[in-house]
């Protein structure tokens, strides 16, 4: 099912959450909704379930297939919504939490006593957890809380899958096995999926689009590739890396100077630590950087190195080892940085 | 099991340690334990057959009625609005939340006396709606409606201050999970809201029922003292004793002590539930 938002907004105490966002999220696919704490990730989630209201619900709308369900109460959506801190009912057991959804039904669409403690024990299996099903949510673990929420999410069949930062409050280890878990059981069932994040890595991993938000507004929407390699804001390019910023000017023949002058700059030159080349001499280049060596941190994937420019201005660069080790450089050696891909946006 | 991990220095020297909790106890015996014992030693003590004789009399035994009646009236009152103004205030914020906490203190903290008069200045003869009440001839100062609404007011915060800080710190992500999941806005609440608070209202529960059964001060004002008919155990109690009967008034002081002991005991295994989940 796909979903589609026209005109909404969000005020909360004359603070604008939400600004005029207009949105389709395509049928049964993964999308992430990533961007800072704060800007509005939660409550746009929140809108599609039906938890919370736009304002001006006359000029907004809601389509679900086309559907307008701007007036449909929360409990008739039919949309699986997985909380951040889980909201498992603390005091049913694992097997009652899944069934619950099952069980609220009205009589006649209910199903019969066996055929719910099938359906659920099919989804405990999926989420591997059917061993647990007595255990109260106080005794399960993080990774486990969170599986619970999303089979109990799934009971009911949703058309549209939300998660509200799903793997947050997981430790590192975990995270990465939910995430990669998460994309098969995406792929298995082909539910459309919305879910939030402000973890970049996250969203490049496992997303098939990406919208990045930033305080209340949408910066860009597209496929992990084209918001890594083609940023359309300076934000979404700070927000998803490291970026190392340089001050320029581009003159009457649209040739670029870089000088690191604020005053007199009128671009900014972006520039992903990966993307520079290391020259030992400068062959008479224009805007290339001569540096020094500050810092090396060879602990790691890549190898991360701290320059520090004339002006002492601190440029990151990252280097694989095999590249490291050919170049043979040093603490306090001084070489060139030459960008190899760049991105500029107006001052 | 906290102290257990306390370190040894923390400790105070065994003789401070052992005076305080002498101390201590003997403050307990001289102030909560020989009362008790006092009032069933002067209930019994003309033997079994006159304390019964005393319990079964026609107007303690009306007295012990009407106690009753209140109580059923006024606690089921009290539940179902200290639920309902709990839930208000604890899932909803809007203008004047705090001060509405504040105002379910009301009948703690004004004396159950003035609480009383305030029933007077409503329902007397000379009261506000006095002419209206006589015109329709209902009574409700000096008869049973009086003493069921005293009640009920002193009565109020016991389920609702029990409530509320449990219901807030709950928040209501489980009650919106719930809705997600197709449950409807009764369902959620049997299902979620209830199962969650049943100790903490329970508990509120049987500490109201406690002050209801043994309310003095506000009854009195509003009760009329008619015997046999509007004076409830505490009221009857202390009636026996102005008139020197102290025996009989011990023996109703008794049935009122043993619901109190009654009492401690159901609020001994709550709280032993309630510790138990939270350690949980
Ligand atoms: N119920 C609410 N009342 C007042 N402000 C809110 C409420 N919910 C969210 N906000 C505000 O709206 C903004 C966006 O919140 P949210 O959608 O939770 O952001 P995110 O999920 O991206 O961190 C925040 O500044 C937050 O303080
Ligand atoms: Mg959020």
């Amino acid at each position: 099912m796909s979903i589609s938002l026209e005109n909404i907004s969000k005020t909360f105490n004359g603070f604008k959450a939400l600004d005029d966002i207009n949105l389709t999220f395509e049928d049964g696919k993964l999308t992430a909704l990533l961007g800072p704490s704060g800007s509005g990730k939660t409550t746009l989630l929140r809108i599609v379930a039906g938890l919370e209201l736009p304002d001006e619900k006359d000029n907004s709308k809601i389509l679900f297939n086309n559907e307008d369900v701007i007036d449909k109460p929360v409990r008739k959506r039919q949309v699986g919504f997985v909380f951040q801190h889980y909201a498992l009912f603390r005091h049913l057991s694992v097997f009652d939490n899944v069934a619950f959804g099952l069980e609220v039904k009205k009589r006649k669409e209910r199903l019969s006593k066996s055929e719910i403690h099938e359906q659920v024990f099919e989804l405990l299996r999926i989420v591997q957890l059917d061993t647990m099903a007595d255990r109260l949510p106080s005794q399960l673990s993080g990774g486990q809380r969170q599986r619970v929420a999303l089979a109990r999410a799934l009971a009911i069949k949703p058309k549209v899958l939300l998660l509200d930062e799903p793997f947050g409050s997981l430790d590192a280890k975990v995270r990465a096995e939910l995430r990669r878990w998460l994309r098969k059981l995406h792929d298995d069932l082909h539910i459309t999926s919305i879910f939030v994040t402000h973890d970049q890595e996250e969203a490049l991993e496992v997303s098939d689009r990406i919208i990045v938000m930033n305080h209340g507004r949408i910066e860009q929407v597209g496929t992990p590739d084209e918001v890594f390699h083609k940023p359309a804001t300076e934000f979404v390019m700070q927000f998803l890396g490291d970026v190392n910023v340089f001050h320029g000017r581009v003159d009457k023949n649209q040739t670029l100077l870089l000088n690191n002058a604020k005053e007199e700059a009128n671009i900014k030159f972006l520039v992903r630590p990966h993307d520079f080349e290391i020259l030992l001499e400068n062959n008479n280049e224009e805007n290339i950087f001569p540096v020094k060596a500050h810092r090396i941190l060879t602990a790691g994937v890549m190898v991360k190195i701290e320059f520090v420019d004339k002006s002492n201005h601190l440029i990151l660069v990252h280097l694989s080892h095999d590249s490291y080790g050919e170049i043979q450089l040093n603490l306090g050696d001084e070489v060139f940085l030459r960008p190899k891909q760049h991105h500029f946006y107006d001052n | 099991m906290q102290s257990r991990h306390i370190e040894k220095g923390l400790y105070p020297p065994f003789i401070i340690n052992a005076l305080i909790t002498a101390i201590t106890l003997v403050f307990l015996a001289l102030f909560l334990i020989l009362p008790l014992v006092v009032i069933f030693g002067e209930a019994f003590r003309e033997g079994i057959s006159i304390w019964w004789g005393s319990i079964v009399e026609q107007e303690a035994l009306s007295a012990l009625r009407l106690t009753l009646l209140v109580a059923a009236i006024a606690v089921p009152f009290n539940l179902f609005f200290g639920i309902v103004a709990s839930w208000a205030l604890a899932k909803f914020d809007f203008w004047g939340r705090s001060f509405i906490i504040t105002l379910i203190d009301l009948p703690f903290a004004v004396s159950p006396i003035v609480s009383g008069l305030i029933f007077v200045l409503l329902f007397g003869i000379h009261g506000w709606m006095g002419p209206w009440l006589v015109k329709n001839n209902i009574q409700i100062i000096f008869a049973v409606p009086g003493i069921v609404l005293a009640t009920m007011f002193v009565t109020f915060p016991f389920v609702a201050r029990e409530l509320i800080p449990l219901m807030t710190e709950q928040g209501s992500e489980e009650e919106q999970a719930a809705l997600t999941l197709g449950a409807n806005g009764w369902q959620t609440f049997w299902k979620i809201t209830l199962p969650n608070i049943k100790w903490g209202l329970l508990y509120g529960v049987i500490l109201c029922n406690a002050r209801a059964m043994g309310e003095f001060g506000a009854v009195s004002v509003v009760s009329g003292h008619i015997r046999g008919e509007t004076n409830t155990l505490p009221l009857q109690a202390e009636i026996l004793y102005n008139e020197y009967n102290f025996t009989a008034a011990f023996a109703v002081a008794s049935l009122l002590a043993f619901l109190a002991l009654i009492t401690l005991a159901l609020k001994f295994f709550v709280e032993s539930r309630i510790n138990k989940l939270e350690t949980l």
